[in-house]
């Protein structure tokens, strides 16, 4: 990983201070890149923190040799540097390659007081995936508003990985076969760790007779870490 | 705009949000960009409301950083779009070259190699300019890519085209 351009921007009226850095990354490995999650750390002189972007997550994909992008920003009061030419840039980048699997099509509840349930449990890589339970919150107030149709899963982690994303799709499918709307849910999941999940979608009443929702889930999992740091320069813009 | 409407149009949704159920009546709040400035303060409107959020996302792209501007949100969707087409990738690729060390030539020739089997007609600007670039400052480099390009012409027929 290399850093392409480190700039910081001249304080604004306001006493603040921003700062852009481009990164490039090579995938040397056989698995392909589908994830990147990065955090970017501004440090002065004497390495004291400055700013932080963190928890960036970007849908980089790269196949091996492949070189993509990742930008990060950053903001601070002027004061917190004292010497510009002296502060730097660090950027720490995890890559991931994503397993997916679909879960299945189910039918949507008739009200509010029913469930729908898979009962089975299905092993997906390194994950447990619980049975699957389709529920309707409370009606609205006003019946022609949305109705909100959601999904209870838990999924375990048995490895001894940590999974730095589970997403659990869905889509709700209109008895014509149109997509009329998705959502999902994610969250990391620790070793041996169990997660609930609780996407939910929303659609008017009618749109719901007959739908179905079709359920998926993905799972990222750590390829390489990198890292990088430069010294910042004033941006030219 | 209302709230609803703007995460409506471009895609944007909440990650981690707690409790599940929250009152939807919230995204009929007007967004109003003197109040809230960025993707921070709205994540601060929606905590005061009692719904934890952690990010913002929208699914292909990834997180939105919180120090984003609410009304450059087109910018960045559009950036992030640019990312996959070969142009952004040709330019991208010749900023391996800043600040060359020696192992970053041979980076950037694998990375140009991969791109370069995918250039179309309308590349060829593109390119002709990272190759005069190269002919003024770096001719070690410049005469490297000729080869590469040469080499490839068995593999993308495209490349017959371009006359170096």
């Amino acid at each position: 990983m290399k850093i392409t351009k480190a700039t910081y921007r001249a304080p604004d009226n306001y006493g603040d201070t921003s700062f852009d850095i481009e990164t490039s990354v090579e995938n040397k490995n056989e698995d392909i890149v589908d994830m990147s999650v990065s955090t970017l750390t501004i440090l002065d002189g004497n390495n004291n923190t400055v700013s932080c972007d963190y928890d960036r997550e970007e849908n980089s994909y790269a196949e091996k040799d492949e070189t993509f992008s990742v930008n990060l920003s950053g903001y601070a009061k002027a004061y917190l540097i004292s010497d510009f030419s002296k502060a730097k840039a660090i950027v720490d980048l995890t890559t991931y390659k994503k397993e997916f699997k679909k879960i299945g099509d189910f039918d949507i509840p008739a009200d509010h007081k029913s469930c729908i349930q898979s009962n089975n449990q299905i092993e997906f890589g390194k994950l447990r995936v619980f049975g699957i339970s389709i529920f309707r919150w409370d009606p609205p107030e006003n019946a022609s508003d949305d109705h909100s149709v959601a999904v209870k899963v838990a999924v375990k982690n048995i490895s001894d990985e940590y999974i730095q994303k589970v997403l659990i799709k869905v889509q709700l499918i209109d008895r014509t076969g149109s997509n009329l709307v998705d959502s999902e849910d994610y969250r990391a999941i620790p070793p041996n760790g169990s997660m609930h999940f609780e996407p939910s979608v929303y659609a008017k009443s009618g749109k719901l007779k007959g739908a179905k929702l079709d359920i998926s889930i993905a799972s990222f999992h750590q390829i390489e870490h990198y890292n990088a740091e430069s010294l910042l320069q004033l941006s030219k813009d | 705009m209302k709230l609803g409407e703007f995460f409506k149009n471009y895609n944007i949704r909440l990650a981690y949000s707690y409790p599940k159920n929250y009152n939807l009546k919230i995204y009929t709040t007007t967004l109003e960009t003197k109040t809230f400035k960025n993707f921070l303060d709205l994540k601060k409107f929606f905590n005061q409301k009692n719904i934890l959020v952690r990010n913002f996302y929208i699914p292909d792209i990834g997180t939105v950083p919180f120090n984003l501007k609410i009304n450059e949100i087109n910018n960045f969707i559009e950036y992030a779009n640019k990312k996959s087409t070969i142009s952004f990738k040709l330019k991208n690729s010749f900023q391996i070259l800043n600040n060359t060390e020696y192992s970053d030539i041979d980076w950037y020739l694998r990375s140009m190699k991969n791109i370069l089997l995918h250039v179309k007609e309308n590349n060829f600007f593109e390119l002709n300019n990272i190759l005069q670039i190269l002919k003024k400052n770096n001719l070690t480099v410049y005469k490297k890519m000729k080869a590469l390009i040469k080499n490839l012409r068995e593999n993308n027929i495209i490349l017959k085209e371009f006359k170096i």
